[in-house]
């Protein structure tokens, strides 16, 4: 069975003109990694697996579950989807501590959740991040490894069904990217959750792609397959 | 001087409410044309802002035409419900918020954009409902400019007079808000009293205004 499936198609007006998104794969890999230069289409199509970008037609299925059908008419709300989403600059809450941005899902209704809470389920990542020492700073006060992992934490509070990660490293030194690399690989193995992440960095590709799918000017290049086919492996 | 503290308590509240009005309908309407494009956009954002640049005996013409007793509105609310809002203090409120509005609206439309939707897009993919998103995101980061344009709108709302005259008049006591009394005090001959009155208005705009000042610079934040 395939854990994505996906075929979207969608016009994108930007600043250079219209750009034509025409993207399909399927694959049943648990970590499939969109590979492509800037500008290729991979955080569009990212956006739409998360249902903040309409298509205009096409399907998204992940994990057996169908978010959005053009023919059928069905588009689930990014909410209904319960995707995390890891942005590329993180997308922090700048009004709200590392605590409270960890928390914020676990809290409905209009207020935030208050800096002393008690809020295990975010504790619990927090520790696991190690984030304790930082845990009541601002997004700005915080180094860019302990802001990826909070966006992390963020996301995985609210026990996604599939985990979508936006450039995670590209922001990161070498060193570091390396460091967090091995841990989001350990924690996909420990958690077994679905995960997409796209890059332009080949070094993801070798250490985290069970799959990949290469994607270059809005469309999927099927010629050019990297290191590993890109076939239904698991 | 009575008259004068009774003035500045009435004009004090006229403002108070002009303001908590603009407070739900210029962030209402800022953060609607911050966020969605709709047909007619461009006109009805020159028809919001008219009252900025509109002479105020303009606007309070056609208050009248709406409000008064033969008005459209008027007439209506009189016949139904009894109620005569031409020379009012309500009438008074009614005036100085239209008057005020553009600098609530402009205020908050500008902070809204400077909100990066990704940040929003984030708290949809968390879960939470568009009304958590517009009290949990938007507005705790757009708050500092919209604040800085209530602050202006206040002030804006304390010295309002043209439109204020012609629909609420200035009966003393009930409609003669500060400034009407500053005019009123003057073609009466009274310098002690408009003296007074207008060191009183001034101080009051002074402050509201050096309050504004303190809270527009440092309104980017940082991004995480």
């Amino acid at each position: 069975m395939s854990i994505w499936d996906l075929s979207l198609k969608k016009q994108l007006r930007g600043g250079a003109g219209q750009f034509n998104l025409d993207v399909a794969f399927r694959s049943a890999a648990q970590r499939l990694v969109l590979f492509g230069p800037s500008g290729a289409g991979k955080t569009q199509t990212l956006r739409m697996v998360a249902g903040i970008t309409q298509p205009d037609g096409g399907w998204v299925r992940v994990a057996g579950r169908a978010f959005f059908d053009g023919a059928a008419g069905l588009n689930l709300s990014p909410q209904q989807r319960q995707v995390g989403h890891v942005f590329q600059d993180y997308a922090l809450f700048p009004h709200l501590t590392v605590r409270q941005n960890i928390a914020f899902a676990l809290r409905r209704g209009w207020r935030n959740p208050s800096r002393h809470e008690p809020a295990p389920e975010a504790d619990r990542w927090i520790e696991q991040f190690s984030l304790q020492d930082v845990a009541s700073q601002l997004p700005h006060q915080i180094s860019g490894g302990q802001r990826q992992r909070t966006a992390l934490a963020r996301a995985l509070v609210t026990r996604p069904t599939a985990l979508l990660l936006d450039e995670p490293f590209a922001a990161l030194d070498k060193a570091l990217r390396h460091r967090l690399r091995e841990e989001l690989l350990e924690l996909q193995i420990s958690l077994q959750l679905p995960l997409l992440l796209i890059t332009h960095d080949e070094e993801d590709v070798d250490r985290l792609a069970q799959d990949v799918v290469h994607l270059d000017g809005g469309r999927v290049q099927r010629d050019r397959t990297l290191h590993r086919p890109a076939t239904e492996a698991s | 001087m009575d008259e004068a503290w009774t003035a500045l308590a009435l004009t004090l509240k006229v403002a108070g409410w002009a303001t908590a009005l603009n407070l739900v309908l210029g962030v209402g309407a800022g953060y609607a044309f911050s966020r969605w494009r709709f047909p007619g956009r461009d006109v009805l954002d020159a028809l919001l802002t008219l009252p900025m640049v509109m002479p105020p005996t303009v606007l309070g013409y056609y208050l009248l035409v709406v409000i008064g007793s033969q008005g459209v509105v008027g007439a209506w609310l009189l016949q139904n419900f009894g109620i005569r809002l031409i020379f009012t203090w309500q009438a008074a409120v009614i005036a100085a918020t239209i008057v005020a509005f553009p600098l609530v609206f402009k205020a908050a439309r500008a902070a809204f954009e400077n909100v990066d939707p990704q940040w929003e897009d984030a708290a949809r993919t968390l879960g939470l409902g568009e009304w958590g998103i517009f009290l949990r995101v938007s507005l705790p980061l757009a708050w500092r400019g919209i604040l800085a344009g209530l602050l202006l709108a206040f002030a804006r709302a304390l010295g309002e007079f043209g439109a204020t005259l012609m629909v609420a008049g200035s009966i003393a006591g009930q409609t003669q808000t500060l400034s009407i009394a500053v005019y009123e005090a003057v073609q009466a001959g009274q310098d002690d009293t408009a003296n007074f009155l207008v060191m009183v208005t001034s101080l009051v705009c002074l402050a509201v205004l050096l309050s504004a000042g303190r809270l527009v610079p440092g309104r980017v934040v940082a991004r995480g």
